[in-house]
């Protein structure tokens, strides 16, 4: 298969990827490899910010590494590197946070380089929301030229294929590629997390109004616009993806849709591309290192293997076994993902005699005949049954677990008994067998399960222990919620955000188990009313809603006053509801359950609100300035029960309503002096939480 | 949080807000930015510089938006980053007020109510 062979090119340099090469005017410059990887990363997204943690999974991924590795690299780049012609340099860093390679970058073509054209690496214009993923992408250049082609004659493009075999990395590339064609956008949606609510998760994901979370609203909404909408993991809500889709084909004629799936969606007007598996050397074939190296999925085994850091490579000796290794999992990419870490402990030749016995159960000896999606599933089940009892008890456990999870989650999920150093040892051993993903682009490092190998666990998973792990996880998010919406009042949003907003994958998967067949209407109440700061901090609305309606449809009067005024303490973060009068109503009502119960803080941040919401509508009526006394005396009761629990954002925000309240009574100085105060309040409240993260307070980072 | 005032022909002034107009930012430009709206018939602001907007911004920029109109006046929203315009929209809050990309369209969008 042709090879792309990419090159960057900035000032003098040329920076080969595929080779992994850099040359200054031509002449190879010596680099050590990480520092390359370091280079190539930054140079990939030039322009970009890269993340410190980005990087060091780029160059050291699924292992744990010292900051200031990274920063010997960085260093030995810049005395490469020097400064540009106009005297600035390539490398920015951007401090705390990582670095951005600043200079002008071209990437050629080298393959086809005889005239060789200029293209920027990523169009700017076109608005997106790609994944950047970490590793680099592998072969697939013929599969991506045919992409192009489909996407251009046909509206609706289904990927399809076993899992594993690379359905969401092609649909991403793709879509990175068609960018320049579609001014409006490229959107990634993945639906693997949700089991209903596909039209409000694309609207959302898109960004776009509150009106448009129905199939036939979003469409409307999505007349006229030249967007490409990647729909992955379809499999899961097939029905309801295929209706959606229909809908806006016939609706939208300048929209297309890229979806992966197990399965078409079967609908008039699809393409079907079926996703191969990366090509794989003949048995005939007598092959040098070099030669299998051009097969795609030699060269990913390969780099896999190499990334262990055991030494590992491709050698005119091995060439034949690994060649082999990747025809019996038929060159798919996460078997290969799988496999590759085996050499830790097996050589290559054991793993491939390994790989035959298992396949060979399979199959009564000829092995010509097994499906894709069985490859992966026993290779799938040989990597499970390698692992000690504990290890496999942590897999089926976590795989109750969806999206990016925290390991004091997954502690408090799976082994709620067991030290965090014991879990994370099991947790960082499942990382180094693929079975798990680290994930760093969060405040602490997080891990997820590939789907394919969650399916696999939650099937071995007995449906008892399935139905208490899922409650278990339910009631823990629940409280984890409850302790988000309470830590609110003191943290700063960024932080705060930084730190929950992560968990909304498990927050809808606790959701969906709770209010589903086997849940429990309690734990569904308690996570929706515990819930609200994330849906609104995340501009959530559709699916706030959504719960909220679902929640209070389930209120009897048996359901205890607490959980009650926790529901009506939403709010509709809809400017057209924001003075809604319901709105008003329903703080005023939770005011008094709070009353009730002898909250005075809550009743006081009802009141708060509902001042505010009352100071807002008479402000606009400014015939009536009398009527401005309503809203401010609900908002001066509120500060008297908001002021004993100290500084608090709502205290703040009352503040800060009240010297409204006097500017619209024309009382400058009393605003003034209230304004004062409000700021005093934040500024405290910075300063608390300032002195709480250094004092490495806000958890485990692994 | 940032907030810094610019005199505009007439009637009118344009607010230039930036940084993070979060809970925590509302609270700062609260009763400036209000003391603006309520003065001032036709008002442009320059959301520019704002990188993050939460939904105390959002209902910080209603308030704004209700007092100009109550004097019969508008306001207008100019040149949001992606992020922040997505926000908007989700908000519906360009059903309330025009959100444009250029000062001579606020400009235009303003109109009489300049002058
Ligand atoms: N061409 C490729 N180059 C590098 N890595 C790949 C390639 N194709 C797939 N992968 C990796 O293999 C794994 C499985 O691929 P994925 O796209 O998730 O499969 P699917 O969506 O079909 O289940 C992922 O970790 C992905 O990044
Ligand atoms: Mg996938």
């Amino acid at each position: 298969m042709a090879q792309h062979a990419i090159s960057f090119v900035f000032g003098p340099f040329r920076l080969l990827a595929a080779r992994h090469e850099l040359l200054a005017q031509g002449v190879p410059v010596t680099i050590g490899q990480r520092a390359l990887d370091v280079l190539l990363a930054l140079v990939r997204r030039h322009g970009e910010l890269v993340t410190k943690d980005e990087l060091m999974s780029a160059v050291w991924p699924g292992l744990v590494v010292e900051e200031n590795n990274l920063a010997v690299h960085i260093s030995a780049l810049r005395k490469i590197l020097g400064k540009t012609e106009d005297g600035k340099s390539y490398l920015q860093t951007v401090a705390g946070r990582g670095y951005r390679f600043v200079a002008p970058v071209t990437q050629e073509d080298v393959a086809r380089a005889v005239v060789p054209p200029v293209v920027p690496v990523e169009p700017k214009d076109a608005p997106h929301n790609l994944p950047q993923l970490l590793t680099r992408l592998i072969g697939r250049s013929d599969e991506l030229g045919v992409l192009q082609e489909h996407l251009k004659r046909h509206r609706l493009v289904t990927l399809t294929g076993a899992g594993g075999v690379g359905k969401t990395r092609l649909a991403i590339e793709t879509g990175r590629q068609a960018l320049p064609a579609y001014p409006d956008g490229v959107w990634f949606v993945d639906l693997a997390p949700i089991r209903g609510l596909v039209a409000a998760l694309v609207a959302e994901v898109l960004g776009l109004g509150h009106a448009s979370g129905s199939a036939g609203s979003l469409a409307a909404v999505l007349k006229g616009q030249q967007r490409l909408i990647i729909l992955d993991n379809c499999e899961h809500v097939i029905a309801e993806s295929a209706a959606l889709v229909e809908t806006l084909i016939r609706t939208c004629p300048e929209l297309s849709i890229l979806a992966t799936s197990r399965e078409r969606l079967a609908i008039a007007g699809e393409n079907v591309f079926r996703v191969p598996s990366l090509p794989t050397p003949d048995a005939t074939d007598a092959l040098t290192a070099q030669a299998a190296q051009r097969f795609g999925a030699v060269e990913m085994f390969v780099e896999r293997a190499a990334a262990l850091g055991e030494g590992f490579a491709l050698t005119n000796q091995n060439a034949a076994i690994v060649a082999a290794i990747c025809r019996r999992i038929d060159g798919i990419p996460l078997a290969i993902e799988l496999a590759a870490p085996r050499l830790r402990v097996l050589s290559e030749r054991q793993l491939a005699s390994g790989l035959d016995e298992r396949f060979g159960l399979l199959t009564g000896r000829s092995r010509t005949a097994v499906p894709r999606h069985q490859t992966l599933q026993a290779l799938i089940a040989w990597s499970y049954e390698l692992l000690d009892r504990t290890e496999q008890q942590m897999l089926r456990r976590f795989a109750v677990c969806a999206g990016p999870t925290s390991l004091a989650s997954i502690v408090a999920v799976a082994e709620p008994d067991a030290a965090h150093a014991d879990v994370l040892d099991l947790v960082i051993s499942l990382v180094e067998k693929s079975l798990i993903l680290p994930d760093r682009s969060h405040d602490e490092t997080r891990y997820r399960m590939p789907e394919s190998t969650r399916y696999f666990a939650l099937d071995r998973l007995a449906a008892e222990e399935q139905h208490d792990r899922h409650r278990r996880h339910a009631r823990y998010f629940a409280e984890r919620f409850a302790q988000a919406t309470r830590a609110f009042e003191t943290s700063a949003s960024e932080l705060w955000l930084a730190r929950y907003g992560a968990d909304v994958d498990n927050l809808r998967t606790a959701l969906t188990f709770a209010f589903g067949p086997d849940g429990s209407r309690d734990i569904a109440l308690d996570l929706v009313g515990c819930s609200h700061v994330i849906w609104s901090e995340l501009g959530l609305m559709l699916e706030h809603r959504h719960w909220v309606e679902r929640a209070r449809a389930c209120v009897t009067a048996d359901t205890p006053p607490l959980t009650q005024a926790r529901l009506l303490s939403w709010q509709s973060g809809d400017v057209k509801d924001a003075d809604d009068p319901s709105d008003i109503d329903d703080a005023l009502s939770a005011a008094s359950l709070y009353r009730g119960l002898g909250d005075a803080f809550h009743e006081g941040k009802m009141l708060m609100r509902a001042g505010a919401g009352r100071l807002m509508q008479d402000s606009a009526q400014t015939s009536t300035p009398a009527d401005h006394d309503s809203g401010e005396a609900l908002l001066r009761t509120a500060r008297a029960l908001l002021a004993p629990s100290g500084d608090t954002k709502a205290l703040a925000q009352c503040v800060s309503a009240l010297a409204s309240a006097r500017l619209f009574a024309d009382d400058m100085g009393q605003a003034q002096a209230l304004h004062r105060e409000a700021l005093a309040i934040t500024q405290r409240l910075a300063e608390t939480e300032a002195v709480a993260a250094s004092d490495g307070s806000s958890g485990l980072r692994t | 949080m940032d907030i810094r005032f610019e005199d505009l022909p007439g009637q009118g002034s344009k607010v230039v807000l930036s940084g993070r107009l979060d809970s925590s930012g509302a609270i700062e430009i609260e009763l400036p930015f209000n003391a603006v709206a309520t003065e001032k018939r036709a008002v442009v602001v320059d959301l520019s510089g704002v990188t993050i907007l939460s939904s105390s911004g959002v209902r910080l920029l209603l308030v704004g938006a209700k007092l100009c109109a109550a004097k019969g006046g508008k306001l207008v929203i100019l040149c949001p980053q992606a992020d922040v315009a997505k926000v908007l929209r989700i908000a519906r809050f360009d059903a309330l007020a025009p959100i444009v990309t250029s000062e001579s369209a606020a400009l235009s969008a303003l109109g009489s109510d300049l002058v």
